[in-house]
């Protein structure tokens, strides 16, 4: 104790800027964010969330535009006042009178870290104390609050300690300032940054690769993973979600990785660290070079034109292009790095740099040429399989970045919810089957196929993909997901429809809900458990024509209610892949809306009555919650079972066209191509005419289709390109509907816009040419 | 005492000083002399514990001065460029520095401070060089240290300053028994003051004596023979160098000048003349400056 109180008293070792930087934070914290951070009052308004409940905030998003954790902000705390206290490293007269002093290394090392971590630390548990005090006296007394305030201290400590080690590495490590920011920057973010690129390009590189991305390996060995990737993470979910083992082994392994850290750091000061070299470049030539420059712009550059050239590769398979731009990343990156650190450019001393610029692109020439040694090609026998498992695509947002259809003719185009739902697996439950899971051997070698067909048919047909996923039955898996997918694969894809797999998955939907319904009761994830709901007797049907115009069949009895459902049922079971995906006709379409309402779960709940469900999601929240889904099935002239259901019903005239078309717009589809870089997110950017949302713009000529469904995108109504829009009355545009056919497809016509949009008046338009 | 034994230190393949050994004594003032970059300031920046010797070691009073805190305690090191932080005065300045002294006297600072008539409350960055000086030095003799150790000693500093500088250097030995290293090319400054003093000659110590001892080892005797003389008829003469001019002769000679004379005046000669070296005539006679005597005379008549 005696020797920690001595540092603590050493104020010079620390310099004057220790605490004046600290009396500035002081007053920053306790003024600046006082009324945002301590007050409870935020937890009324955000109703059932927790915010605010520690402090977590230094600055509202209201004031600065992001929420900020003060955790973070006594991280960057550490970080510059370590980087200050050890400038004596990079500033010949502040080194030769530091290391002059009566002191050894290891007390000025100690000095400089013990003191302002103590302080940091000490002011940081002051605010989180208080913070503590004022929710007691909301809440009340309880363990989940002390379990949050000491995870809440952990992550603190876990700033303090990581923001320290990263400044005095910066220091140590290099010669210069200049260099060691760099150097503290490339630690911290170079490892993740390799992480997240090898898994986003190595689907490039290996053609069915599944990537990985900012997964759990990845957020665990960011350091700071609030700062980068999410403002106010884990404090903004329920006060119990932050007492997860989860964050306190990560907290706790930065803790110790940090406190490591600062031991080598010491061991390394102590030893190797010498007063000559203290301005001079590469002190540590390999560490100065890759941090300073080299790494960083290298990678940085590489992610940036990655991404062009990940899609360069998959879409026109140019995989040359990787090679080009990583020779090209690299020898920039080496360069800059020469300039940098004002060396020569091919200094002996740089041979490992210059190895490694010769061999990465070799690696990735030789992964190239080889397919990954066999990697490519590799599809395990129909005998050693256990279960095969085929997620499609899991999110619209991904294929609208390439939204193009297989099938251009108007008959199959009106079906494409069919498609849609088969392929996409969209969000909508019940309707899409978002996971196959295949254990008939029989289904096997249309497996088999797909994969096969994935595999030999690479041309970039569609915006398609699909993970297929097999166990084996040695225990070990294999995944691969392809994407981009060939007509030929799309069209192996859709025959998957005829299995018994598929088939089944309709027949729990539609008609097995007590089997489905016990299921329920061990599930606790909420997706798998919302989508099995089945259709309840109470759901409310909705017949809509092909021009969207809503019936409810409020008299819908029981026994009509099941003969509907049998009936779309036994046109599953009967139609082929090519009826169900391409029909003659499309009527319109059925939608069931189902409403449950989840409670809360006690312990006794585990007996659930019917149409009880229970989220364990909504656990926390202590509340009831009603949900509903709305499930449509798009009827087609191959449905005879329906067809005649519906007849049977009198239903069938429900499907017809019944609004007139009041005005709609005439848009120049070849001139408005260029134009669609201008995307506008103003809903009402028509004034009295039409507020516009869920756009989706195609234009069949330049091939190109960069809109996606969720952004509104529509550069027309702007001033320069007004002339290519024209207003046109009901009739003209009637004409033009016939033609196209569909509100959701392009149709046969190449040079077709089409844009969705309602107006204030809530009738539907179609503009079109 | 300050034992310096057997210090060598490279940087990178060059090097700075080559086993260097040198004893100063307690109640010491000693002079550090030797060209620009003859490796003066990074002998004591070894002895400061700043530079870590690459082989030998410093020793106060026998304890190997590097990383060592106890015996640095007794160490100030007034260094060329002692730092102070940017928004320091002259007594936050020696405040900064008094923490880590434990024998740091702030009446013994500001009494020099008045000596030097600096005012405390000044701002550091508005001093001169020379007031930088003078304030660098009152924190050093405020320190109290057993060894101090001062580079470019009287640097910036005018005649007055000098004077004051080298009475309170003789008061502080007198009083505490310390022991002084100075570094300065200010040979008639040092040798006013100086017990002993070392020429670090590039790599190497060429000459490490007592003051009086300098004197007393170097002679310049001017003699005039009879007869004209080559080099070859005064071989039997210890000299340290010869200019010959027809029957007169300028010889430097070292070691037992008595001896030597008596050689000289035991030949065919016509006068003798001999007398003492400055510590300034020394020094250039043991740098070999003097050799380019020659090479300057003939630069500008090209």
């Amino acid at each position: 104790m005696k020797r920690l109180s001595h540092y603590l008293k050493n104020k010079t070792l620390n310099s004057v800027t220790l605490l004046t930087i600290f009396t500035v934070y002081v007053i920053f914290y306790y003024t600046l964010t006082y009324w945002g951070d301590l007050i409870p009052f935020e937890l009324i308004e955000y109703g059932n969330f927790n915010f605010f409940l520690f402090g977590s905030h230094t600055l509202e998003s209201d004031i600065l535009g992001l929420r900020i954790h003060n955790e973070i902000v006594f991280g960057f705390l550490a970080f510059f006042i370590s980087f200050l206290n050890f400038k004596f490293l990079h500033k010949k007269s502040l080194g030769l009178t530091t290391l002059s002093f009566p002191k050894t290394r290891a007390q000025i090392f100690n000095s400089k870290v013990i003191l302002p971590v103590a302080l940091l630390i000490s002011s940081g548990l002051i605010a989180k104390t208080i913070a503590l005090y004022w929710n007691f006296s909301f809440y009340g007394f309880s363990n989940e609050l002390i379990g949050a305030y000491l995870i809440n201290v952990l992550i603190l400590i876990q700033y303090i300690l990581v923001g320290t080690a990263l400044g005095i590495f910066g220091r140590v490590v290099t010669a210069r300032t200049f260099e060691g920011i760099l150097a503290s920057i490339g630690f911290l973010f170079i490892p993740k940054t390799i992480y997240v690129l090898i898994g986003a390009l190595a689907p490039l590189f290996l053609y069915g690769h599944e990537g990985f991305y900012n997964n759990d390996y990845a957020y665990f060995f960011d350091p700071v993973r609030d700062y980068i990737y999410g403002y106010g993470y884990h404090l903004e979910i329920p006060i119990t979600e932050p007492v997860s083992y989860g964050n306190i082994i990560y907290s706790a392994f930065w803790i110790v990785a940090s406190v490591i850290a600062l031991f080598v750091l010491k061991k390394y000061f102590i030893k190797n660290t010498k007063h000559e070299n203290t301005g001079i470049n590469n002190k540590i030539p390999f560490i100065t070079t890759i941090t300073s420059a080299g790494l960083p712009l290298a990678i940085a550059t590489f992610a940036y034109y990655g991404n062009t050239a990940g899609y360069i590769a998959t879409v026109a398979k140019k995989k040359e292009i990787f090679v080009i731009v990583t020779i090209l990343a690299l020898v920039f990156g080496y360069i800059i790095n020469s300039i940098i650190t004002k060396t020569l450019l091919f200094k002996k001393e740089k041979a490992i740099i210059i190895s490694i610029i010769i061999a990465i692109p070799s690696i990735v020439t030789l992964i190239l040429a080889t397919g990954g040694f066999g990697y490519e090609t590799r599809i395990p026998d129909a005998e050693k399989i256990e279960k095969i498992t085929i997620q499609p695509s899991l999110s619209v947002t991904e294929i609208a970045l390439h939204e193009e259809t297989p099938y251009t003719d108007t008959a199959i185009a009106s079906s494409y919810n069919h498609y849609d739902e088969f392929l996409r697996a969209e969000s909508e439950p019940g309707a899409y089957i978002k996971q196959l899971e295949f254990t008939n051997k029989m289904d096997f070698e249309r497996l088999l196929a797909l994969h096969n067909s994935a595999i030999n048919n690479k041309n970039a047909d569609t915006a398609e993909q699909f993970l297929i996923t097999y166990e084996l039955k040695d225990g070990s898996t294999l995944s691969r997901r392809y994407t981009y997918l060939s007509t030929e694969t799309v069209e192996q894809f859709l025959e998957l429809w005829e299995t018994e797999t598929v088939k089944n998955a309709y027949k729990d939907w539609l008609l097995n809900a007590d089997d489905i319904r016990e299921t329920q009761k061990s599930a606790h994830d909420f997706d798998m458990v919302y989508n099995k709901i089945p259709l309840s007797k109470g759901a409310q049907v909705t017949i809509n024509s092909i021009d969207s115009v809503p019936t409810i069949l409020e008299n819908l009895t029981d026994e009509e209610f099941l003969t509907l459902k049998t009936a779309i049922y036994n046109d599953v079971q009967s139609l082929t892949w090519e009826e169900w995906f391409k029909p003659e006709k499309t009527y319109g379409n059925i939608s069931f809306y189902n409403t449950y309402v989840f409670k809360p779960l006690r312990e006794t709940d585990f007996d659930i009555e019917s149409d009880e469900y229970y989220d364990d999601y909504e656990f926390y929240h202590r509340y009831e919650k009603e949900v509903g889904y709305e499930l449509n099935i798009t009827v087609t002239s191959e449905m005879t079972n329906t067809v005649k259901c519906l007849e049977k019903l009198g239903l069938m005239d429900k499907f017809q066209r019944t609004r007139s078309i009041a005005k709609g717009y005439l848009i120049d589809t070849e001139e408005c191509a260029e134009a669609w870089f201008s995307t506008y997110s103003n809903k009402d950017s028509v004034e009295n005419k039409a507020s516009f949302y869920h756009s989706v713009l195609f234009d069949r000529t330049s091939k190109t289709i960069p809109i996606t469904s969720n952004t509104f995108a529509l550069p027309f109504f702007d001033e320069q390109y007004s002339s290519m829009v024209k207003e046109v009355n009901g009739e003209e545009l009637e004409a033009l509907l016939e033609k196209a056919n569909t509100k959701y497809y392009c149709g046969t016509d190449s040079n077709l816009l089409f844009i969705w949009t309602y107006d204030l008046t809530s009738d539907t338009y179609v503009i079109s040419k | 005492m300050i034992k310096i034994n057997s210090v060598t230190k490279k940087y990178g393949d060059f090097t700075a000083i080559e086993n260097i050994n040198i004893e100063v004594a307690d109640t010491s003032v000693f002079a550090l002399t030797g060209f620009n970059g003859s490796g003066k300031t990074t002998l004591l920046n070894i002895c400061a514990g700043v530079v870590k010797a690459d082989s030998g070691a410093v020793l106060l009073d026998g304890n190997d001065a590097f990383d060592n805190d106890k015996e640095r305690k007794n160490l100030f090191y007034v260094s060329e460029s002692m730092f102070f932080p940017p928004t320091a005065t002259v007594k936050s300045g020696a405040k900064f520095y008094a923490q880590n002294y434990p024998n740091f006297s702030f009446d013994i600072f500001n009494s020099i401070l008045e000596i030097f008539e600096i005012n405390s409350k000044k701002p550091i960055r508005s001093l001169s060089k020379g007031m930088k000086k003078q304030v660098q030095l009152a924190i050093g003799f405020a320190a109290k240290p057993k060894y101090l150790l001062i580079d470019e000693t009287f640097d910036g500093l005018d005649p007055q300053k000098k004077e004051l500088l080298k009475k309170l250097i003789l008061e502080y030995i007198n009083e505490t028994n310390a022991s002084i290293i100075i570094a300065s090319h200010n040979l008639t400054e040092v040798s006013d003051i100086c017990d002993h003093v070392a020429i670090i000659n590039g790599k190497s110590v060429v000459l490490n004596s007592a003051i009086e001892d300098v004197s007393e080892n170097f002679r310049k005797v001017l003699v005039t023979f009879k007869n004209a003389v080559t080099e070859k008829d005064l071989e039997s003469v210890n000299y340290h160098r010869i200019k010959l001019s027809g029957k007169t002769a300028q010889i430097i000679v070292c070691g037992d000048v008595e001896s030597e004379i008596n050689k000289l005046n035991n030949m065919e000669i016509d006068s003798l003349e001999s007398e003492r070296l400055t510590l300034e005539e020394v020094f250039i006679e043991e740098t070999e400056a003097e050799n380019k005597n020659e090479k300057i005379k003939s630069l500008f008549k090209k």
